[in-house]
């Protein structure tokens, strides 16, 4: 009797501790964005996100997009498990729908797809034993889909009434902006996506991944969002490549030591790299002068954008998570650089 | 997340816009262009022709089920000379069950084995060489039990997912292999052979065993390559997926060009499949090439698709009779127009700006010096082309070659009409270039050349539109100052223009004109108006500055103007306005325009004597009311280029963000309310007087419509009208009808 008193009282202090405690750094989920398409994690992987303190991995299971052929939603880019997924991470399945997938689908048949959807991911997770809490929904809705998409989110909801699981969706900034005109989904969370505002371009020294400038346009007006939030950081770098000025195409994965071979390429500084000649470079055809401007987000850039959102963030639980994970960014970024990024955007 | 889809979203809002721009002008399926590449002649490239759509005309090609079908029943009519039916042999390879090839290899085995009437109708029945049977049905049957894997869409949700995937069944696909290479050694004629063999490489493959097709193709090279035929290169495209699959892009793209070249039906998609990634893997491609021609064929695809100068330079250098060079001439063409002609906008702008310049800055110096050198060499396989292209370039940056290679392109091919065509387009683009306004000469020469190119009589490929469009943007610039001709080579008024009466009066005098001249007689006919059309809009702009008898003088100009009828009677009024009533009325009284004009003069002159005479303002304001937007007759707005619409407001509410554009004379009810007032002061009878202080009302309402501040939301704010109507006129039985059906004023009354 007295022992198990004594346990109830020193519940009470934990409880008491955690509610005065102002801050709910303890409260926050290390998350990162695992988004290839072969689920490959080894005992590196592990121990790297591991010694991070990362708790949680959201995995891209499939995209959902309209094929033309067959006059039907189908899910496409499934994720393939090449390892088996450790019982050391939490996991988020993650499906991405296409705007053009819903604008073919007739509203009533919003039900079907999601029953579809539904079936695929216990499909997947059934094969690959993971036990799920939350499923994440990524998809940048319009004005011509946004009842469609809440309609398929809703159907989530209900569905996991009764199970306790939780439906999350990404949020663009510009969903946060104009949340009156776009709408806000019904779901139990929602992932703002703090990156990736700007406009893609050829010119140096901007940076379209994350910059301040771009970022102030929106990041006062999430203080005001109706949805609990967590909150995507960049971690990724890519590199945008033009012709005459104009931009071709978007390398993705791409940093700067990639066009260091100067037979094909000429720094000209600032992050922007010249062509030499034609060629052929990770699938793509470069002529002579296109340039290639690299986008690196530094753990100097993601602190930044980490510093910024934390000041509108309300002061609750959430998951801080990274995107992506991938080994190309494990020399950037170390443990110390990871932890200091979370610990702003508390 | 997003990052992955960004672009193919932005492309192909960038691909839907171009084609919606276009669809304003002429639809086109390719980037603005003067040259055709048909000119060449040559059939099997036109689908690689350069175009907004990865493929000409076709645009895309998703299935190629079909083609391969069809191909494969040809050749298994060769294998049995024409014996067999065509229908019948396509029953038994793609239709039949496999009992039914049972059946069919039973009852050649024992005449008396029970079959249905319509199989033995089969002509396969009736072939004399039973042993050749024998093996096409033994395959067909292999061949069908093979289908289920090769056929199999991979990702698909269905309802019955449950079924397992059959491509997870590795045992039962080695199991079919097994069978496939005994069936080999079984065979009586590589033609079979080779098939059983195509059949053992495509389960390797689709069981994901990319090594083991490797070795497979490797091994049975001989029977595979034994004949050219669709099957052989079918297999090549295996193996070159299972090179692909093992990232040995070098080797996979060199096996899809030798398909893409050996074989029509595996033309488009060897074509799509080919994917140089790092130069590396493209050198090594190269290397492999074992001749010229296979060289050539791999610079033709890197040509199609990213480079088409480089891979002209090179396959030239190769060998310069080489058919494998025209389509490169043409891609390279049609590209560089993309730099140096105008190319509108994702969503039409530009449209009309810098049509009349061609950018010579943008012009690969090094392309226009290659092309004077290879067409004086004389040596391709089709020197015509080479001065032609030479010869347009020369024109574009105004080398004084051009005439001469353009002459030489003429004798080339003199009895080749699309050649002609394009050589005569040519040179009417430098007429119009060089020529003065107003020269007499320039004027005379020219003329029948752009009586030709507006003519339809031209061979389909002819690229007539974006020429015509450009020659007519020309000659609206340089003949500026002549403010006839330039409005006639616009084609359209713009509302300024429409209002110009001294313009819209010196282009009648000019259609009046007796003794035009050819180039003027093009020129009048590059006017979308006829004269009926520019009195009508004279007319209609009397009528709605209330000058009637200037609107009648007008009308009277031409017995053909003003006799549209109209669809209402356009003296009638209502409480509430009811348009359609109005329309579908079978006893109102039926007005033509003018009639409409002639009864308001009329009746303008009678106040004008009587100004007592209440009805006839009224009758007048009615008049008024009703050619107003909000009246039943706005068909009195209509001419040319007039029109009102009947969401005008919410037309001009999205576009007039500024909240300063004026608004059109048709929304003004000022007449109308004037007219009513002196009806009301004089007439004494007070139904009547309510009637008029009603409809004054109403003019009143549409001006609070027209002017309220912008945003504002809410009823309209009541005027001097309905407080008239409330103070004065409560006792009449009007009223009580107003309040029956005006749910405003019931509201304003019962504040």
């Amino acid at each position: 009797m007295y022992h198990s008193q004594g346990k109830y009282f020193i519940i009470t202090i934990v409880l008491l501790f955690l509610v005065s405690c102002k801050h709910s750094g303890d409260k926050t989920t290390l998350a990162f964005y695992y988004w290839k398409s072969n689920f490959n994690i080894d005992k590196t992987d592990i121990s790297y996100l591991k010694d991070a303190g990362v708790q949680k991995l959201y995995l891209h299971f499939f995209d959902v997009s309209w094929d033309e052929t067959y006059n039907r939603a189908l899910p496409v880019a499934e994720m393939k498990f090449e390892a088996e997924p450790t019982d050391k991470f939490q996991y988020v399945p993650v499906v991405y729908i296409t705007t053009r997938s819903l604008n073919n689908t007739d509203g009533d048949s919003i039900n079907k797809l999601a029953e579809h959807i539904y079936d695929e991911v216990e499909h997947i997770v059934t094969t690959n034993k993971i036990a799920y809490k939350e499923l994440q929904f990524d998809c940048d809705w319009t004005d011509a889909t946004r009842s469609k998409y809440f309609a398929l989110l809703s159907f989530f909801r209900n569905k996991f009434k009764s199970t306790g699981q939780l439906v999350s969706a990404t949020i663009r900034l510009h969903q946060i902006k104009y949340a009156d005109k776009t709408g806000v989904p019904p779901v139990d969370r929602g992932m703002l996506m703090f990156y990736n505002m700007g406009s893609i371009n050829s010119v140096p020294g901007y940076n379209s991944i994350y910059n301040d400038k771009d970022a102030d346009k929106y990041v006062t007006y999430v203080s005001a969002y109706t949805l609990p939030l967590d909150v995507a950081l960049p971690v990724y770098s890519w590199a945008i490549w033009a012709r005459n000025g104009k931009v071709q195409d978007i390398i993705e994965k791409a940093l700067n030591k990639d066009f260091a071979d100067t037979a094909m390429f000429l720094s000209a500084g600032n992050n922007i790299f010249v062509s030499r000649g034609s060629f052929f470079f990770r699938g793509k055809y470069f002529m002579k002068s296109d340039t290639v401007k690299t986008e690196e987000v530094t753990p100097e850039i993601c602190e930044d954008a980490a510093t910024n959102v934390a000041k509108y963030l309300k002061n609750e639980p959430r998951t801080i998570s990274l995107f992506e994970y991938d080994s190309l960014y494990l020399s950037t970024y170390n443990k110390k650089d990871l932890e200091k990024i979370y610990t702003l955007s508390r | 997340m997003k990052k992955s889809t960004l672009f193919p979203v932005s492309l192909i809002v960038l691909v839907a816009g171009i084609m919606f721009a276009c669809a304003d002008v002429e639809m086109t399926y390719y980037p603005t262009s003067f040259f055709a590449p048909e000119i060449t002649h040559n059939k099997s490239a036109y689908v690689f022709f350069r175009a907004f759509y990865p493929l000409y005309e076709d645009s895309y090609k998703e299935n190629y089920l079909a083609d391969f079908k069809a191909t494969n029943i040809i050749e298994w009519e060769n294998y049995f000379k024409q014996q067999i039916k065509k229908n019948d042999l396509s029953y038994i390879l793609y239709d039949a069950r496999l009992g039914e090839i049972d059946t069919l290899i039973l009852s050649i085995k024992k005449a008396d084995y029970p079959i249905s009437d319509e199989l033995k109708g089969n002509s396969i029945l009736k072939a004399a060489d039973t042993k050749s049977v024998l093996d096409f049905l033994f395959y067909t049957g292999f061949a069908r039990r093979c289908e289920k894997y090769a056929a199999y869409n991979v990702g698909w949700w269905d309802e019955d997912r449950k079924n397992d995937n059959p491509l997870d069944d590795k045992e039962g696909m080695a199991k079919l292999a097994d069978g496939g290479i005994k069936q080999i050694g079984n065979a009586n004629s590589d033609f079979v052979r080779q098939r059983y063999a195509f059949q053992v490489l495509r389960l390797y493959y689709m069981s994901g065993e990319n090594d083991k097709c490797i070795q497979f193709y490797t091994d049975r090279k001989k029977i595979i390559e034994s004949t050219n035929n669709s099957i052989k290169y079918r297999s090549i495209g295996y193996l070159a997926g299972a090179y692909n699959r093992n990232k040995q892009y070098g080797t996979a793209n060199y096996f899809y060009s030798l398909a893409y070249d050996g074989c029509d039906t595996m033309k488009i998609s060897a074509y799509f499949s080919f994917h140089p990634q790092e130069e590396e893997d493209w050198q090594q491609t190269l290397n492999m090439a074992k001749n010229t021609r296979q060289k050539a064929v791999l610079w033709q695809m890197l040509g199609i698709y990213r480079d088409p100068f480089r891979a002209m330079k090179e396959v030239y250098a190769l060998d310069p009779k080489s058919d494998l060079l025209d389509l490169l001439l043409a891609r390279t063409i049609n590209v560089e127009e993309e730099h140096f002609l105008h190319q509108y906008g994702p969503y039409g702008e530009g449209e009309t700006d810098s049509l009349d310049y061609i950018n010579t800055g943008n012009i690969n110096k090094e392309l226009v010096a290659f092309l004077k050198t290879t067409a004086g060499k004389e040596n391709t396989a089709k020197p015509y082309e080479w001065n032609l292209a030479a010869g347009y370039l020369c024109w574009v940056i105004g080398d004084k070659d051009f005439q001469k290679y353009i002459d030489k392109a003429k004798q080339e091919a003199a009895k080749d009409t699309l050649v002609q065509e394009q050589i005569r387009l040519i040179e009417l683009l430098d007429l119009v270039k060089l020529g003065k306004a107003g020269d007499k000469k320039f004027e005379e020469k020219v003329a029948p050349e752009l009586e030709w190119l507006r003519g339809e009589e031209h061979p389909r490929e002819f690229r007539r539109g974006d020429a015509y469009r450009w020659v007519t943007k020309i000659l609206e610039t340089k003949y500026a100052k002549d403010i006839v001709k330039s409005t006639c080579f616009k084609h359209e008024l713009s509302d300024g223009e429409m209002h110009n009466d001294d313009l819209l009066n010196t282009l009648k005098a000019f259609m009046d004109k007796k003794d035009k001249s050819a180039f003027e007689t093009y020129a009048w006919r590059e006017l979308q108006y006829s004269k009926t059309d520019l009195i009508e809009i004279q007319a209609v702009n009397s009528i709605y500055s209330y000058k009637l008898k200037n609107a009648m003088a007008h009308f009277n100009e031409d017995a053909a103007a003003g006799k549209e009828k109209l669809t209402a009677n356009p003296f009638m009024i209502h409480i509430n306005d009811c348009h359609d009533c109005d329309h579908q009325d079978s006893e109102k009284t039926i007005y033509t325009k003018k009639e409409f004009v002639q009864k308001m003069i009329d009746m303008e002159d009678i106040v004008q004597k009587n100004p007592k005479d209440a009805q006839t303002y009224f009758q007048l304001a009615n008049g008024y009311y009703n050619m107003s937007y909000f009246g039943n007759s706005r068909d009195i707005y209509d001419a040319k280029g007039y029109y009102i619409g009947s969401s005008f407001f919410e037309f001009w509410e999205y576009s007039n963000t500024s909240g300063t554009d004026s608004l059109p004379v048709y929304v003004n009810c000022s007449k109308a309310l004037e007219y009513y007032k002196k009806a009301i002061d004089a007439s004494k009878d007070p139904e009547f007087k309510a009637q008029c202080c009603f409809m004054a009302a109403k003019c009143e309402q549409n001006y609070f419509f027209c002017h309220k501040p912008k945003g504002y939301i809410g009823d309209f704010k009541a005027g001097d009208y309905f407080a008239m109507m409330k103070s004065t006129y409560s006792n009449t039985k009007y009223y009580q009808e107003v309040i029956k059906e005006c749910g405003y004023f019931k509201t304003y009354v019962n504040k």
